[in-house]
């Protein structure tokens, strides 16, 4: 008896009821992901930032838990859950999604293993092949991420066996910003660093509890200034940035230094 | 639930000033506590409700305290004690030719009378008060202001978190303050400082480490030693103080013959909820002192009457008080204004508008939505935090991972 015949064999078992109650399993556990999909993030953006991230981070652990249940559940309404039985099914559905599912199911086996790697979570800041953005939701295949731009892109978990991912805050709520500035190199660079450390210091965004830092390099070009800093929350990183850039050219400014226009030409030139 | 005498039983001193490191909260009971933690998850899910619905369950039955009435009962309090505790604490400091330490920090919290008391102290003292650089000087780092300060001997400068601004240029004339004043330049001084400030400025400023004190939190038997001062000082004949729900005392009666009466814990939550801030505290006791509407009515004909068979306040169960929340869906923006505003101890609009990245009409939108919701008002020129909103505020703030004191 070939695989195929096997599985027809071992369902041919399956009667009305049995259907009905596995439909019922399917709706019912949909409607649960859906409720959780739609309450958990509504509940997260209601509570301090500081527990939501593991509020988020809940979401797609639960969703596995529901499937697993819920497989669990159907398995013995559909067969008679024996080991042979059991090794003939899954042997044959194996084959079938090792051929024409491939990607697929190695995005879904990812997607199991990124529950418990972690490696990013709903409301991680991730960059993955050249897009960046915050974790939005984390599916069983694929996880959305939401770029500034406010572009959703969805990246199959499969990148995670093969592909470097960036992670800015890994889970918490420290993500490091940093602002850049370039300065003619005739100027007292102690005292622009002091003023640098000062915007940050002040900056409504800033988390004073995390090191505020001022990286000073010398180029061919002039001097480059990076001031690294935290913000309170992740979400701000961009605004903050802004605010860091906008009052250091201003602290700048007041102190009479003076900027260098296009350091990439200069760099590429050099 | 307590007995007069175990109210009574602790004997310290009310105005008791400590290192901050010594500094002990009260502690809530562990029923309010979880009540504390269900009423958080409770806010997560209603929306903004109308005033009405706030009201006390018993509003047809009591009514707030007249003015005149919450003045005799429960009046603005008296800072001259506390001024003559902090001549009793610096007494060793005092009679010191050359102190080790010329400069004493005195830190405390929003409305916890840290400027009051040093008024109050350096008057009877007769020592020199230092006036505060205006905003204008602070961002110029006006050296003038500096100079100002070389001649004296025996100083105070009750409010340092007005020698700085939260900018990149209001900065510099905190520091060389703190740097010529902690290395014994400017003489001896007194600095008060706001915690809130104190907690930014050691972010900024990493002279010397100064010695610092502040005033111990009130526990509940020094805010009963304080109220019960209040409601004797005046003229008002015999006081019962009860708690409206079950009757309980909440200050302790006159003794009887009866026994030991029964005593409510209101005033250990009120301790815990206000943080053993004593201004804070006086501020939700008089918010919650009731009278029936008849007593209040005939001030005049019923005082002879008072005085002799005493009187009866009310005061209402801590879990119907109402206080002043953050709007529901509050964000960044109030965070922000409501930070900065606790950082200075308070600040006029127009200066705010410059301190924030936001838009001066949105800062002000910001500021009348908090005024609305009860959580900041106007001293003056100065938009501050309300005392009844202060505990709501500095919990949202630390909640969002804001700097905030550490008391």
């Amino acid at each position: 008896m070939n695989g195929s015949s096997d599985v027809l064999e071992i369902l041919r078992g399956l009667i009305w009821a049995n259907l009905t109650q596995v439909g019922l399993i399917v709706v019912g556990a949909w409607l649960l992901i859906a409720l959780s999909n739609r309450f958990l993030p509504w509940l997260a953006n209601r509570i301090s930032s500081r527990h939501r991230l593991f509020l988020l981070a809940l979401l797609p652990a639960l969703r596995l838990l529901i499937i697993a249940v819920s497989f669990i559940l159907i398995v013995p309404r559909v067969i008679d859950p024996t080991f042979e039985n059991l090794v003939a099914l899954f042997g044959a559905l194996g084959l079938a999604a090792g051929f024409a599912l491939k990607d697929y199911a190695s995005s879904l086996v990812a997607g199991i293993v990124t529950l418990y790697e972690a490696p990013y979570r709903p409301g991680d800041w991730i960059k993955i092949n050249g897009a960046y953005g915050e974790v939005k939701s984390i599916n069983m295949r694929s996880v959305e991420i939401v770029t500034p731009d406010d572009t959703v892109v969805v990246v199959p978990h499969l990148k995670l066996w093969n592909q470097l991912i960036f992670n800015a805050n890994d889970g918490g709520q420290n993500l490091q910003c940093v602002a850049d500035f370039y300065l003619h190199p005739r100027h007292d660079a102690a005292q622009a660093r002091h003023t640098l450390c000062d915007v940050a210091l002040t900056s409504a965004f800033v988390n004073m509890e995390q090191a505020i830092n001022v990286v000073v390099q010398e180029k061919p070009w002039g001097t480059h200034y990076r001031i690294r800093a935290y913000p309170v929350d992740p979400r701000y990183q961009f605004d903050f940035i802004t605010d860091l850039t906008v009052r250091g050219k201003a602290a700048l400014t007041r102190l009479d230094v003076e900027f260098v226009a296009m350091p990439a030409m200069a760099e590429m030139g050099s | 639930m307590a007995s007069t005498s175990d109210v009574k039983k602790e004997d310290s001193p009310v105005w008791q000033y400590v290192p901050i490191a010594d500094y002990r909260l009260p502690a809530a009971p562990v029923i309010q506590t979880a009540r504390n933690s269900l009423s958080v998850l409770q806010r997560l899910f209603k929306r903004d409700e109308a005033e009405t619905d706030t009201l006390l369950k018993q509003a047809d039955e009591l009514r707030m305290l007249p003015r005149w009435q919450l003045e005799r009962i429960a009046p603005a309090l008296d800072w001259k004690n506390a001024a003559e505790g902090l001549n009793a604490q610096l007494a060793d400091w005092l009679e010191q030719e050359s102190p080790e330490q010329s400069i004493i920090f005195l830190v405390g919290p929003p409305h916890s009378g840290c400027v009051e008391i040093l008024t109050t102290w350096t008057e009877q003292q007769a020592w020199q008060m230092l006036k505060s650089p205006s905003p204008e000087q602070v961002m110029a780092g006006d050296g003038a202001w500096l100079s100002d300060q070389n001649n004296q001997r025996n100083w105070v400068l009750p409010g340092l978190e007005k020698v700085y601004l939260r900018h990149a240029a209001g900065l510099n004339l905190i520091r060389r303050f703190l740097d010529r004043a902690c290395s014994g330049n400017l003489g001896r001084g007194i600095i008060g400082c706001d915690s809130w400030a104190w907690a930014f400025i050691r972010h900024v400023w990493h002279g010397r480490q100064p010695v610092a004190l502040a005033l111990q939190a009130f526990q509940q038997t020094q805010l009963v030693e304080i109220f019960q001062r209040m409601a004797d000082s005046a003229d008002n004949g015999p006081l019962f103080f009860r708690q409206s729900d079950n009757g309980r005392y909440v200050l302790p009666p006159p003794e009887t013959s009866e026994g030991p009466a029964k005593m409510s814990n209101f005033l250990q939550l009120l301790a815990a909820h206000s943080r053993g801030n004593v201004g804070i505290a006086w501020a939700l006791w008089r918010a919650s002192l009731r009278t029936e509407p008849d007593v209040s009515a005939n001030e005049e004909n019923g005082k002879e009457d008072r005085k002799q068979l005493g009187q009866t306040i009310w005061v209402a169960p801590w879990g119907q008080l109402k206080f002043p929340s953050l709007p529901s869906g509050s964000g960044r923006d109030e965070a922000f204004v409501l930070h900065t505003l606790l950082l200075h101890n308070g600040m006029p609009g127009e200066f705010l508008q410059q301190l924030l990245p936001l838009s001066p009409s949105r800062t002000m939108e910001m500021l009348f939505r908090l005024e609305g919701a009860g959580l900041a008002s106007r001293h003056y020129d100065d938009w501050r935090v309300t005392p009844l909103g202060y505990p709501a505020v500095r919990q949202f703030l630390q909640a969002n991972g804001y700097l905030v004191d550490q008391f």
